[in-house]
C-alpha cells in the first residue's frame, strides 16, 4: 500500500496535470485574471494616477468630444445629429449650429482600450476593478464547498448506515433547490445587504457543497471504502477516525479539487447574474457593470455593445479557466490514479468514475 | 425492475416531504419582510388589518401545517396578486416544460453524437475543435447570450416573432378552439408519448430481430411522428406558431447544455475504448462503426446519464435565467433597435416577479415546481439507468446517485 499513496503525491499529479494542454491553458487564463487582481492598484497608484482619475472604476469620467452640425434629417451620422438628440447636450441648440457632443458609451480607443460606459468610465479599469470580488465569490465557495462535500462524504463511508442515510438525504433534498437558483432568490431577498462576495461564496459553498458535492464525492468514498488496503488497515487495528484521516481522505483530494473547481464556475455565474439583476450593493464587479450599462442604455438611447462584451466575456473567460483546469484535475483525480490501478476490472473503475 | 422504481419512488416521496418543509420555513424566515411590508409604507392598523386578512399572522407552525393540508388538493393558496397559485403555475409551467424536454433532448443526442465521435477519434482536429467549441458554449454568461441572440437575430433576419409569446400571430389563434396554452401542453405530452412510443418500439425490434434501429431513422421518427399526431389534433398551425415563439429559448438552451453532455460523452468514451471487450469486437473483425456505436457508445452512456441526474437542477436554473434574460417589460426602443420584452409567460419570469413583489405562496409554489420537476426528472433518469445497467438494480440500492 505504500506504494500506491506515493504514487498518488504531488509529485505524479503535477505531471499528470500538465500533460493536458486544455489544463494547462486552464491554469493560464487563472493567472491572468490573478495578474489583474495584482495589477490594478499598481496601475491606479502610478500610470493612472495623475491624470484627473479618469480611470477610477466608480467615479471616473472620460469621454471623447465631438464637434457636430445640427441638421433636420442626419445623412451623415458621424457628423451630423439631429435637432433632437442635440437638445440632450445644449438646450439651446438650433438647426445648423455647430455643437459639442460627449461620446459616451465611447468605443475601444488608446486611451480607453475597452472603451467607456454610459457614465463615461473606463471598462479595462472596471474590469480589472471586478476579478477581485470575482475571486472572492469562487474560491469561498470552492473551499466551502469542498470541505463540507469531504466531510459528508467520508462520515458517509466511515459510519455507514444511520449517518449514511441522513446524509444523502440531506444531500437529495439540497439538491432540488439548486445552489445557483437559491443563490439568487437568497440576494433578492435581502437586496443585498447580506450578500457581500465573500458571504455569497460561503453560502454558496454550503449549499452546493452539501449537494451535488457531496452526492458525487460519497459514490467514490463508498467506492474507497470497499477497496483490499482499508480491510487491511482494519484489520492491523485502526479505528474509524484514523482510517477516515490516513487513508480516505488522501483519496478523496482529488475528486474534491475537481467538484471545488466546478463549484467556482457555478458561484460565479450566480454571482454574476445576481448582480446583473441590481440584487448586489457592489459597484465593480462584472454583473453590476452589465446592469449599469443595459439599465442606463434606456436613457441615453445607445446600447453599450463594450461594456456587454467585456463585461460577459470577463465571467466567461474566468469561468473557463476554472472548467479547464478541472479538466486536468480530473484527470489527476481518475486516468493518473488509474495507471497504478490497472490489475482492477473495467467495470470496478467505471463505478467510481460514475460522477 | 417493479421492486426498484417503487423502492425509488417512495425513497422520492419522503425527500418531496423534507423539501417542502425546509422551502417553508426558508421563505418566511430567511427572507425578511412579508408581503405587507413590501407594499411600502402604511399606518399600523391598515397594516394589521391586511395580515389578518391574509392570514400572516397567525404562529408559522400553523401555517406551515394549513399549507402541507391543503397541498394534498393541490391547492397552494392564494397568491397576493395574482389569483390561485396552483393555476398561475400551471400556466407558466406549460413553456418552460416544453423549452426544457425539447431544448434538452435536442442537447442529448447532439452533444452525445459529437461527444462519441470527438472521444472515439483520439486526438484529431475534430476533437481538438469540439472541446474547444463545448468549453465556449458551456461557460458563456446565460443573459449575455440572451441578448446577442435576440440582437443578432432581430437585427439580421427581420423575424420579429422570437421568443416571445406576445408575438403570437393573430390570424391563427382568432379561429382556434385552443389557448396558446393548452396548444403547449399539448406539445409536451405528446412529444414525451412519442419518445417513450419509440424507445419501446425500438426495445421491441431489438427483442425480435436482434438488430439496432439506426439512429437517423430515430431522428425522423421523432420529428414526424409528433407532426403526424399534431396535425392530426388538427392544431398544426398553432403548434408551428408557438414553436416559433420559443424557438429562440430552446436554441438558447441547446447552445448551454450541449458542450456538458459532449465532454462528459467524450470523457466516458475515451475510458471505454480501452476496455477489453471493444477490442475483442475489433478483434472478431466487426465495421468500426459497429463497435462504436454498439458497444463503446452504449456503455458510454451511463455516465453521462448519471451526470445529468446531478446537472438537472442547474439546466433548469440556466433556463430559468435565460427566461428572464428575454423576459422583462414593455419595449425598449435602443438606437433604431427595437428589443421586445414580453410579459412574463415561463416558471423563471414568474419566479423573480414574484420575488420582487414578495409574493411569498407564490415564490414558494414556483420553487416548489423547480423541485418537483428536478426530482420527476431524476427519478425517471435514474430508472432509465437501472434498466440500463443490471448492476444498479441487483445492488438493491434505493438511492441511486
Amino acid at each position: 500500500m505504500a506504494t500506491r499513496e506515493r504514487d498518488v503525491g504531488p509529485d505524479g499529479s503535477l505531471k499528470t496535470f500538465f500533460s493536458n494542454p486544455i489544463a494547462v491553458i486552464g491554469f493560464g487564463i487563472i493567472l491572468l485574471f490573478a495578474l489583474m487582481v495584482v495589477i490594478h492598484p499598481l496601475l491606479m497608484n502610478t500610470l493612472w494616477s495623475g491624470q484627473g482619475d479618469i480611470y477610477d472604476p466608480v467615479t471616473g469620467y472620460d469621454a471623447p468630444v465631438l464637434e457636430v452640425e445640427v441638421v433636420r434629417t442626419v445623412s451623415d451620422p458621424v457628423t451630423q445629429v439631429d435637432v433632437a438628440t442635440a437638445r440632450i447636450s445644449d438646450i439651446t441648440a438650433g438647426v445648423g449650429d455647430v455643437i459639442e457632443i460627449t461620446v459616451q458609451p465611447a468605443p475601444p480607443s488608446g486611451t480607453h482600450w475597452f472603451g467607456t460606459d454610459v457614465f463615461g468610465r473606463d471598462v479595462f479599469s472596471m474590469i480589472l476593478a471586478g476579478a477581485w470580488p470575482t475571486f472572492m465569490v469562487g474560491l469561498s465557495a470552492a473551499l466551502v464547498s469542498a470541505a463540507v462535500a469531504v466531510v459528508f462524504s467520508i462520515s458517509s463511508a466511515t459510519f455507514r448506515g444511520r449517518v449514511d442515510r441522513a446524509l444523502s438525504r440531506v444531500s437529495d433534498v439540497l439538491l432540488l433547490l439548486p445552489a445557483p437558483l437559491a443563490m439568487i432568490i437568497l440576494a433578492g431577498g435581502t437586496t443585498g445587504e447580506f450578500l457581500t462576495p465573500l458571504n455569497f461564496g460561503l453560502t454558496y459553498g454550503v449549499l452546493a457543497g452539501a449537494s451535488t458535492a457531496a452526492i458525487v464525492l460519497r459514490s467514490h468514498a463508498l467506492a474507497t471504502v470497499e477497496r483490499p488496503f482499508i480491510d487491511a488497515a482494519r484489520v492491523s487495528g485502526a479505528g474509524g477516525w484514523y482510517l477516515a484521516r490516513r487513508h480516505l481522505l488522501p483519496h478523496m483530494i482529488p475528486l474534491a479539487a475537481v467538484t471545488m473547481v466546478s463549484s467556482v464556475v457555478g458561484a460565479v455565474v450566480a454571482h454574476g447574474f445576481a448582480s446583473w439583476l441590481a440584487y448586489s450593493d457592489d459597484l465593480t464587479n462584472w454583473g453590476a457593470i452589465m446592469f449599469v450599462a443595459i439599465g442606463f442604455s434606456e436613457l441615453q438611447g445607445v446600447f453599450a455593445w463594450n461594456v456587454l462584451i467585456a463585461g460577459a466575456g470577463a465571467i466567461s473567460l474566468f469561468c473557463a479557466g476554472f472548467y479547464m483546469a478541472s479538466l486536468g484535475l480530473k484527470d489527476v483525480a481518475y486516468r493518473g490514479g488509474d495507471q497504478q490501478r490497472s490489475t482492477r476490472p473495467g467495470w470496478v473503475r467505471r463505478l467510481e468514475m460514475r460522477t | 425492475m417493479g421492486r426498484y422504481i417503487l423502492n425509488r419512488v417512495l425513497s422520492g416521496l419522503i425527500t418531496l416531504f423534507l423539501f417542502l418543509t425546509l422551502l417553508f420555513f426558508l421563505a418566511n424566515l430567511l427572507i425578511p419582510g412579508d408581503f405587507v411590508t413590501s407594499l411600502g409604507p402604511m399606518p399600523a392598523d391598515a397594516a394589521a388589518a391586511l395580515r389578518e386578512e391574509l392570514g400572516l399572522n397567525r404562529p408559522l407552525y400553523q401555517q406551515y401545517f394549513d399549507w402541507l393540508g391543503s397541498l394534498v388538493t393541490l391547492d397552494m393558496g392564494e397568491s397576493f396578486g395574482q389569483g390561485p397559485v396552483w393555476e398561475t403555475i400551471t400556466f407558466a409551467m406549460a413553456p418552460t416544460l416544453v423549452v426544457l424536454t425539447i431544448g434538452l433532448m435536442v442537447a442529448f443526442v447532439l452533444g452525445g453524437w459529437l461527444g462519441r465521435n470527438a472521444g472515439y477519434r483520439k486526438s484529431s482536429f475534430f476533437t481538438g475543435s469540439m472541446t474547444f467549441i463545448a468549453i465556449v458554449c458551456l461557460t458563456l454568461f446565460p443573459p449575455a447570450l440572451a441578448i446577442a441572440l435576440e440582437q443578432g437575430i432581430l437585427r439580421n433576419s427581420g423575424w420579429s416573432a422570437l421568443g416571445q409569446m406576445a408575438e403570437l400571430d393573430i390570424d391563427t389563434w382568432a379561429t382556434s378552439p385552443l389557448s396558446p396554452n393548452q396548444v403547449l401542453w399539448r406539445i409536451f405530452f405528446v412529444f414525451v408519448a412519442s419518445a417513450l412510443f419509440l424507445w419501446l418500439t425500438e426495445g421491441l425490434v431489438w427483442k425480435f430481430t436482434r438488430r439496432r434501429m439506426p439512429g437517423w431513422i430515430f431522428l425522423i421518427a421523432m420529428v414526424a411522428v409528433p407532426l403526424l399526431i399534431w396535425s392530426r389534433m388538427g392544431i398544426a398551425d398553432q403548434v408551428l406558431d408557438v414553436a416559433a415563439a420559443m424557438s429562440l429559448l430552446i436554441v438558447a438552451v441547446v447552445i448551454l447544455t450541449f458542450g456538458e453532455v459532449l465532454l462528459v460523452t467524450k470523457a466516458s468514451m475515451d475510458d471505454v475504448m480501452l476496455e477489453d471487450y471493444v477490442m475483442v469486437a475489433r478483434a472478431k473483425g466487426m465495421p468500426e462503426s459497429q463497435v462504436r456505436d454498439h458497444h463503446a457508445a452504449r456503455t458510454a452512456l451511463l455516465p453521462v446519464l448519471s451526470r445529468f441526474t446531478v446537472a438537472i437542477p442547474y439546466f433548469l436554473t440556466g433556463l430559468v435565467i435565460l427566461e428572464v434574460a428575454f423576459g422583462g417589460g414593455g419595449n425598449l426602443d435602443i438606437a433604431g433597435v427595437t428589443m421586445r420584452f414580453h410579459p412574463p409567460v415561463g416558471l423563471g419570469s414568474l419566479l423573480f416577479e414574484s420575488l420582487s413583489n414578495q409574493d411569498n405562496p407564490l415564490l414558494v409554489g414556483a420553487l416548489l415546481i423547480v423541485g418537483v420537476l428536478t426530482l420527476l426528472v431524476r427519478i425517471v433518469l435514474d430508472v432509465v439507468h437501472a434498466a440500463l445497467d443490471p448492476r444498479i438494480r441487483f445492488s438493491g440500492e434505493a438511492n441511486g446517485d
